[in-house]
């Protein structure tokens, strides 16, 4: 909303520079977004909460001002008393169909009135505001709306015919609005209609078909409160938003609407010559007040700063509250155009904010400290740390994605999950897979590095439900790793198992599946699946753009967690271990897992640990060369107790159809 | 005498590496354990017969052998010299970062876990309920509007803010609550340079018998400090939230800019504690909610929010 300052002075005097000024009213509550200075005036612009329907006005707004710098607000005068129509009268019917679509309202006719231009002042302070000058009958309205906040509507009496009824649109049901176009209504938005036709899609805009004009000299002047959620929700389905329907689609002063009229009609026979020619109805010319109890301790209790009874009272009153302490308890008078104000925490509020929040002491809670274990996200940190060090580079991907992403890492979009009210294209399906981001990061990057390997650690999302009746979403850990091979993926892996403190975990040869061909596994920890690693696809490398080979894993956070041992240091053999290499031919039946199984069941408690330290082809025949090393934990192993775990290791690999590539022992 | 000479200066003359040339000097040279020493201390021992010349011997050993060291050890100073150019760069080694919001998020979280903060991952699709309506915004609430939602089906949603574990986890706890809730959330905006349509939040919730706004101011303030630098200034004016009340929001002093907004926070409202399933009468609490994204953009100076998201080495290496 805008205002110029000069405008707020009419209520309030403000000896303060505009910064100043706007700095105060922030500090308060009220945003000021922008000055602008148009023709030597200082133009605010405002952000207004939702909750404060009052301060979309400039009496306000001028409220505020006067409560922060403790001034003296003054407000135009509505008519002392009802006054008697002043010329021959007019009538008009107006029948509401349904009081809940519009609880309140002031009705009443004014005729005689000249239409034409606005005067200077009047136009440039709506201008300044950023409404349009149209003519002095709807600018009056608009102006009206800006100085109290309460929107209404002035309907040309001629073009009425017989009674005017408000009721709820049927669906489907259209009129032509001021703006000229045609609209069509959803189910429920609030309609005035007379005897032939629509004439008002009320809150948000008036019809064409009564609207006000150069030859117009009588007008209905209608100045309602309709249900608030009516008005929102039209304006959604519209979406339309007007001025009008900003502020009806809030909790509007139950009690505004009589003012508003009469405001009104004043500017209407000072600016246009118009003279009320009918009563002036009036329905739910409602409560001005409500009352409000709470704990005078409470104030401090919360606020945590002690205030003196007199403090209270001065800043309420300057909020046009009424204050007085029964006991312990303090009664609040709260006025009818703070409908915001409805619990005791809400005055709580307003003496907190008033005061000032830069005012109070700041202090550190000084309760009990809950003792609780860290929770599983420190085991992401450590996790997230792990593969930096391993040289990996983390990266954060968009969880909301395209269909057409999704579709090219090779996963059909119906399966995953969508949002109903996509916006744009890009941000439409919830990421089945991590795959998704880190493909698109590898293209982003091939260009610049010939090689590189990523990592990512966010939630993915399946349509199946999980146990909190949430669709299921997982955090997962996943890594690609771009122009390098599937052994340097599965030692990277490899490093974090070790790190974690993760011991037996098996590779299973994998069919090819959505992510991975060839060479592709299966991870499991026990009998618990933990993972896949492998060959990124060639068509989705193709589809993605991405021109080298990439490898890549993706495994669950949770069942990483669950099979990590805490660290307990393990005795380095005290007895010197001893040291074996072994050549093999491995035929192709036999896997290294088969190997590894062969040595450590034939070295049993004297095994100490077994590395691959070769993997080459010699004549078409798998050739690897292991490093075995074996120990007791007892002693130094003599030459006889060598010999014969050698002689029990080769064994088993020979039972296993491996050959190993040296003479037997004789 | 001649044969020991004659060992060292070949010996010396194979060695290539001044490790291996200072070890053979003390074998040879050395003060109290070297050969010549050994020597020397042994000619009192001698018939006096045989003392002639021995001095002389040793001491003419003593020179040739210095000046082959030295010549040697010149020489491999040499080699060592010609192969190393110190101004040429090192093998690259490559080292993996996290990611700047990871850091940010480590850096919050440290932050409040001095002041006895925990932390917790919560759900990303949440429903309407946890989102919005136990945090006192209805159906059709105008202050939705702000935080305009993706929604999966009439329930299920794409959280707006991690305020939405608030009342999930005092539904699971009792006071005294202090807890952080780090995560990602969604808004329904259009991408640019100030708005991702997903974004990072990280929420904080304490619950106590008494629990207080100037411990929040407090608190906010403690995290500023540590986070911008001791200097650092906050100031906090009046807001609006429905599931705080009081509401404020809270600005950091940046020299370069002025005061920018980093925060939003206020006293849990009492409908939200009862909707958690606590007495309001008994407890209070205070929350907070804070966007890594724009504390990492201002920590670092990055000015457009995409940068975080676009995953360009050029930039991740930086960090």
């Amino acid at each position: 909303m805008k205002l110029p300052l000069s405008w707020l002075k009419d209520y309030v005097e403000v000896k303060e520079s505009p910064q100043k000024l706007a700095d105060s009213l922030l500090l308060t509550g009220t945003k000021v977004d922008s000055i602008e200075t148009i023709d030597e005036d200082s133009v605010f612009e405002f952000e207004v909460t939702p909750n404060r329907a009052d301060c979309l006005s400039a009496i306000g707004i001028a409220r505020e001002i006067a409560a922060i710098y403790k001034r003296q607000l003054i407000i135009p005068a509505a008519f002392s008393e009802t006054p008697k129509p002043q010329s021959q009268g007019k009538e008009v019917v107006f029948q509401v169909a349904d009081r809940k679509l519009c609880p309140a309202y002031s009705i009443g006719v004014i005729d005689s009135v000249k239409v034409g231009p606005s005067p200077d002042w009047l136009a440039h302070r709506l201008e300044k505001s950023g409404i349009r000058s149209i003519n002095n009958i709807v600018d009056i309205t608009n102006y009206v709306m800006l100085e109290t906040g309460q929107p209404m509507h002035a309907f040309d009496f001629t073009k009425i015919t017989g009674r005017m009824n408000l009721r709820a649109a049927g669906a489907g049901e259209k009129i032509i609005t001021l703006d000229g176009i045609e609209r069509s209504m959803p189910q429920g938005a609030v309609v005035i209609e007379d005897a032939e036709k629509l004439i008002d899609l009320a809150g948000l805009m008036g019809g064409e078909s009564s609207e006000i004009d150069q030859n117009t000299t009588t007008v209905v002047l209608h100045v309602p409160i309709y249900d608030p959620l009516a008005i929102r929700r039209t304006s959604q389905v519209l979406g339309l938003r007007t001025e009008a329907s900003n502020r009806f689609e809030k909790q509007l002063d139950p009690s505004g609407h009589r003012y508003g009229f009469e405001r009104a009609a004043f500017l209407l026979s000072t600016i246009a010559q118009g003279s009320l020619a009918s009563e002036i109805k009036s329905v739910g010319y409602g409560r001005l007040e409500r009352e409000i109890k709470l704990p005078a301790s409470s104030i401090g209790e919360t606020l945590g700063i002690q205030l003196s009874e007199g403090q209270i009272k001065e800043i309420l009153a300057s909020l046009e509250f009424a204050t007085s302490l029964q006991g312990r308890q303090l009664k609040v008078i709260v006025p009818s155009f703070r409908t915001d104000v409805r619990k005791p925490i809400d005055i709580i509020e307003e003496i907190g904010r008033i005061y000032g929040y830069n005012k109070f002491p700041r202090t550190l809670p000084a309760g009990e400290i809950p003792s609780k274990d860290l929770p599983s996200e420190d085991f992401e940190r450590e996790i997230r740390g792990f593969f930096g060090l391993l040289g990996l580079q983390e990266i954060y991907s968009s969880s909301l994605t395209s269909g057409e992403i999704i579709e090219s890492a090779g996963y059909a979009s119906e399966d995953c999950l969508r949002v109903a009210n996509r916006l744009v294209v890009d941000y439409e399906f919830l990421r089945p897979t991590l795959m998704v981001g880190l493909l698109a990061a590898a293209k982003t990057n091939q260009e610049n590095f010939n090689q590189f390997s990523l990592f990512e650690l966010g939630k993915v999302f399946e349509k199946k439900e999980a146990a909190d009746k949430l669709p299921s979403q997982p955090n997962k850990i996943a890594a690609l790793f771009f122009n390098s091979n599937f052994a340097k993926s599965r030692g990277a892996l490899e490093a974090v198992f070790r790190k974690l403190n993760i011991a037996g975990a098996k590779f299973t040869l994998s069919e090819e599946s959505t992510l991975f061909t060839q060479p592709a596994a299966n991870i499991y920890l026990g009998d618990v699946f933990l993972g896949k690693i492998g060959k990124i696809k060639p068509e989705t490398s193709a589809k993605f753009d991405i021109n080298l080979p990439a490898f890549g894993f993706e495994l669950d956070c949770e069942t990483l967690r669950s099979h990590s041992a805490p660290t307990y240091y393990q005795p380095i053999p005290k007895f010197p271990t001893v040291k074996e290499n072994i050549s093999l031919f491995l035929p192709e039946e036999v896997a290294f897992a088969d190997v590894a199984g062969a040595v450590e069941k034939a070295a049993g408690k004297n095994y100490y640990s077994l590395q691959l330290l070769e993997d080459t082809q010699i004549e078409r025949r798998r050739s690897i060369l292991i490093g075995v090393e074996y120990y007791d934990p007892s002693h130094t192993l003599n030459k006889e107790k060598t010999g014969f775990i050698r002689g029990k290791i080769l064994k088993e690999l020979r039972a296993i159809g491996a050959q190993p590539r040296i003479a037997p022992e004789p | 005498m001649e044969k020991i000479t004659e060992e060292a200066l070949k010996e010396i003359s194979e060695v290539k590496n001044q490790i291996d040339l200072e070890r053979a000097r003390l074998r040879y040279l050395g003060r109290k354990s070297g050969v010549l020493a050994k020597i020397t201390s042994e000619i009192p021992k001698l018939p006096p017969s045989q003392r002639l010349g021995i001095g002389t011997k040793v001491r003419k050993a003593r020179t040739q052998m210095e000046t082959a060291f030295e010549s040697a050890t010149k020489a491999a100073k040499k080699v060592s010299a010609e192969v190393i150019d110190v101004t040429a760069p090192g093998i690259k080694i490559e080292a993996g970062s996290l990611h700047p919001l990871t850091k940010v998020v480590e850096e919050i979280k440290e932050i409040f876990h001095y002041l006895g903060f925990t932390w917790v991952d919560g759900p990303e699709v949440d429903t309407d309920l946890y989102n919005f309506q136990k945090l006192n915004m209805p159906p059709a609430h105008p202050a939705r509007d702000v935080q305009q939602t993706y929604y999966l089906d009439k329930e299920l949603l794409l959280r707006t803010h991690t305020s939405s574990m608030q009342v999930r986890y005092m539904e699971t706890h009792k006071p005294p609550i202090r807890v952080l809730f780090p995560g990602r959330c969604y808004r329904r905006d259009m991408p640019d340079s100030t708005h991702l349509p997903s974004f990072y939040q990280v929420e904080g919730l304490l619950v106590d018998a008494q629990a207080t706004m100037t411990d929040l101011l407090g608190s906010l303030e403690f995290f500023a400090k540590q986070f911008f630098g001791e200097s650092t200034k906050i100031r906090v004016y009046g807001h609006h939230f429905p599931y705080t009340e009081p509401s404020i929001e809270v600005e950091v002093y940046y020299p370069r800019s002025g005061w920018l907004e980093i925060l939003g926070a206020g006293m849990v409202h009492p409908a939200v504690l009862r909707n958690g399933h606590i007495n309001p009468n008994r407890y209070r609490g205070w929350a907070f909610g804070m966007g890594p994204d724009r504390l990492a953009m201002l920590k670092y100076g990055i000015g457009d929010i995409r940068i975080l998201y676009n995953n360009d080495l050029r930039f991740l290496n930086q960090f």
